[in-house]
């Protein structure tokens, strides 16, 4: 009787879980051919999918743009990229202007088989392909690299040897000079079978890689580890219908959003390997705030191929260090919310633009425009600097990113004289505020004298209450007009 | 002498196996499985060899003007068109340009069958009018020979596009029949029933050529055996049979003008196409 119960309870759970569980749903992309199609990699905030395929009988990288018909017809990358024998897998920075990619017997010769190269985009051309070098590369198989959505970590496959055995994932920091000596990831992630195919997703948290090791559904299968804590947790495999007893590789999930891209060699598209699209995806990575924009000339608003730095302003620490597409001016970058950021940018012949921003963390899972725009150099033209606190002269840690960048600034134009203009909120005195403007513009002149500029290029000047930059007398108007700014003389 | 014949086909296996063994690849260390070796040998710009049997749905046509300094009659009306069925089968190559693009040529054993009937009128002894029905089909084999260009739509459907020659084997057979309706009056008192025959036996071409443009579809039925259905037009750019006519040879003159005699066909076709 009591068995009884038990299988009926167990009957009615089943069929509750069954009920109230999700279907996902898995379709093949439009794009997909009867050879290997495989290993997405999305920029420019899941518009543009590069992805290696073998239908022109090796492999090569293809790009393909999201219309609202799907992906439009697959174009095969230019021949500095695919000029090996085999040639693709992809990580490439939410920009969409700097790769990683395999080669095996790339035209520009490597350290032994398989290695990664990098390439940079410019004025919409993809070119000045190098090796990685010997850091990364070594004399085995170096294959399938992925950089995290800031660009400063290269997660790539090696069976190098002093691994768990197989292929095993290795990940490099970019040390902002080179990429620093790999690391494997361990006896968490790494087994005595092949693990291979890693993503990080935008989060930079959420590492989808693909093993065949026992206990799966067959052949190579998705799986999932979180990085928390300074370590990555215990992957947990990935449910059907996402694995099956085929294989299984490369599992993207989209930021902020339900979908998921995979590999897989199952029956139902095209033939060999192909690329499906799952929905909705259950191993979603954290929100993030996708930030884009055009950077483009004050003046005559074409688009400027610009230098962009992103900066916490908190730890210093740069968050991203990108530039702008040269056709189109477009920018994409990836911030993790909770933070207060820098953004600047520069081209030579234009005066550099910066931004402070904050992303408060309730703000996850949105995208926010940010257009720039470059002023040519000429004299009179102003550039906000730092703010402070009232009645103060010393300089708040989270402006130094700026005024570095003033410092880079002058050094780069050496015949450039600048004034530093020194402004106060209305309350006080004329002349208190006065001496207090110009104290502030001299705090400022000496922090960039002691970086090694002529003090005679730099003029100080105090303006006191007399040009709010804000007018009222709120919080808010009075915060922002106690500044300094930057003002070009010749 | 058979030992060295024998050794150098072994040799020239292991060095085919050798040269199949893929090199590795950014996804694969050690190179592609043999599985996928197979698949993507069954993949790779096959040869391929394949026969094929089907049907022509044949239109046959011409042009038919009389005299007007003389008595037409209709007998001949129903030979201005005819239609018909018939068999064909052959075999093929194709050889691979690229993966979207192949050159095939085909062979086959070609019939083309048509015929028509009607009513009409015929003289008797040159004064009298009679109607007669008259009935008739026309068979005519040939080898024919096609030189296409094959392209790939997609990795199933494709299209075909070239000229077609087609070499007449001496067979040509025409049955006619007739019935005036009186029983006094046969078919072959008939004067211009007579010629119902004789201007297709005694005018025919010994060569044609055409073009031929065709679709078709591969469904595999192994990794290297498709199973092809095929639909294709061949228009014939020359006269199936000479231009000719019916002479009043006691003024030499003509009566009757035989021109414009094509035959088109519509062709289907079910093909195995073996990957070599």
């Amino acid at each position: 009787m009591k068995k009884t119960i038990l299988i009926i309870i167990e009957f009615i759970f089943v069929s509750v879980v069954y009920l109230f569980a999700q279907v996902i749903e898995i379709s093949p992309l439009n794009i997909n051919s009867y050879y290997d199609d495989f290993g997405t990699s999305l920029s420019n905030h899941g518009r543009i999918m590069f992805f290696t395929s073998e239908r022109d009988g090796y492999q090569k990288i293809y790009v393909c743009e999201r219309t609202s018909g799907g992906w439009s017809e697959p174009v095969e990358l230019n021949d500095y990229i695919n000029s090996g024998r085999q040639n693709g897998t992809i990580g490439v920075t939410p920009d969409g202007q700097y790769m990683i990619f395999a080669s095996y017997k790339h035209s520009i010769k490597g350290f032994g088989r398989t290695d990664l190269y990098s390439a940079h985009k410019s004025n919409g051309n993809w070119g000045d392909v190098q090796n990685l070098g010997v850091i990364i590369n070594s004399e085995y198989w170096d294959s399938q690299p992925f950089l995290s959505s800031d660009g400063n970590t290269l997660y790539f496959v090696s069976d190098r040897p002093g691994g768990y055995g197989g292929t095993d994932i290795y990940m490099s920091k970019w040390t902002g000079r080179n990429w620093g000596k790999p690391v494997n990831l361990g006896p968490t992630i790494n087994t005595e079978y092949d693990e291979m195919a890693p993503i990080i997703a935008s989060d930079n948290k959420t590492l989808t890689f693909a093993s065949n090791r026992p206990g799966g559904y067959g052949g190579f299968d998705i799986y999932i580890s979180k990085f928390s804590s300074g370590n990555f947790t215990n992957p947990q495999i990935a449910v059907s219908p996402i694995n099956s007893s085929a294989d299984e590789y490369f599992l993207y999930p989209l930021p902020n959003s339900d979908y998921a891209y995979f590999t897989s060699n199952r029956s139902g598209s095209e033939g060999a390997l192909d690329l499906f699209l799952a929905f909705p995806n259950p191993y979603k990575s954290e929100a993030v705030v996708l930030v884009q924009g055009a950077v483009k000339d004050a003046i005559t608003k074409q688009p400027l191929e610009s230098k962009i730095t992103i900066t916490d302003l908190k730890t210093g620490k740069k968050e991203a260090d990108f530039q702008s597409d040269g056709n189109t001016g477009n920018y994409y970058v990836v911030l993790q919310p909770g933070k207060t950021y820098s953004l600047t940018a520069s081209k030579d012949g234009y005066l550099f633009y910066s931004e402070r921003f904050e992303i408060p963390q309730s703000e996850k899972g949105h995208e926010e425009t940010k257009d720039i725009y470059l002023s040519p150099i000429n004299e009179g033209n102003t550039r906000l600097l730092i703010f402070f606190d009232f009645d103060k002269t010393d300089l708040k840690e989270e402006s130094i990113p700026e005024l570095e960048r003033v410092i880079e600034f002058l050094k780069e134009n050496p015949d450039i004289k600048i004034a530093i203009e020194g402004h106060t909120d209305d309350v006080g005195s004329d002349e208190y505020n006065i001496t207090l403007s110009l104290n502030r513009a001299n705090t400022v002149k000496k922090y960039i004298v002691d970086a090694g500029i002529d003090s005679k290029r730099i003029k100080t000047e105090g303006y006191g209450k007399r040009r709010p930059l804000m007018q009222g007398t709120t919080d808010e108007a009075r915060s922002k007009n106690r500044r300094v700014e930057m003002r070009i003389l010749k | 002498m058979n030992n060295k014949i024998i050794l150098f086909f072994i040799i020239l296996l292991i060095i085919t196996n050798t040269n199949l063994k893929a090199d590795e690849d950014v996804l694969r260390p050690r190179g592609k499985s043999d599985a996928e070796l197979a698949y993507y040998k069954g993949s790779s710009l096959p040869l391929i060899f394949g026969f094929e049997a089907g049907v022509n749905f044949n239109i046959f046509s011409q042009t038919i003007s009389w005299n007007p300094n003389y008595r037409s009659f209709t007998i001949f009306d129903c030979l201005n068109s005819g239609t018909g069925f018939s068999p064909h089968f052959g075999f093929l190559f194709d050889i691979p340009i690229s993966k979207k693009l192949s050159f095939q040529a085909r062979i086959s054993y070609d019939r083309k069958s048509f015929g028509n009937s009607g009513l009409g009128t015929d003289t008797v002894l040159s004064y009298s009018i009679v109607n007669i029905g008259v009935g008739w089909d026309l068979t005519n084999d040939y080898v024919a020979t096609a030189f296409l260009l094959r392209y790939n739509i997609d990795n199933n459907w494709f299209a075909t596009f070239g000229p077609t020659i087609h070499f007449m084997t001496s067979n040509l057979k025409v049955n006619k029949s007739g019935n005036t309706g009186f029983g006094g009056i046969s078919p072959d008192d008939c004067y211009y029933y007579q010629f119902v025959d004789s201007v297709f036996l005694m005018t025919k071409s010994p060569t044609m050529f055409g073009l031929e443009l065709g679709f078709g579809y591969k469904f595999p039925i192994t990794q290297d055996i498709f199973l092809v259905p095929q639909a294709r037009f061949q228009l014939s750019l020359s006269q199936m049979f000479e231009e000719a006519g019916i002479n009043d040879i006691f003024r030499n003159v003509s009566v009757i003008e035989f021109t414009k005699r094509y035959s088109h066909s519509l062709q289907l076709a079910i093909a195995l196409w073996f990957n070599i």
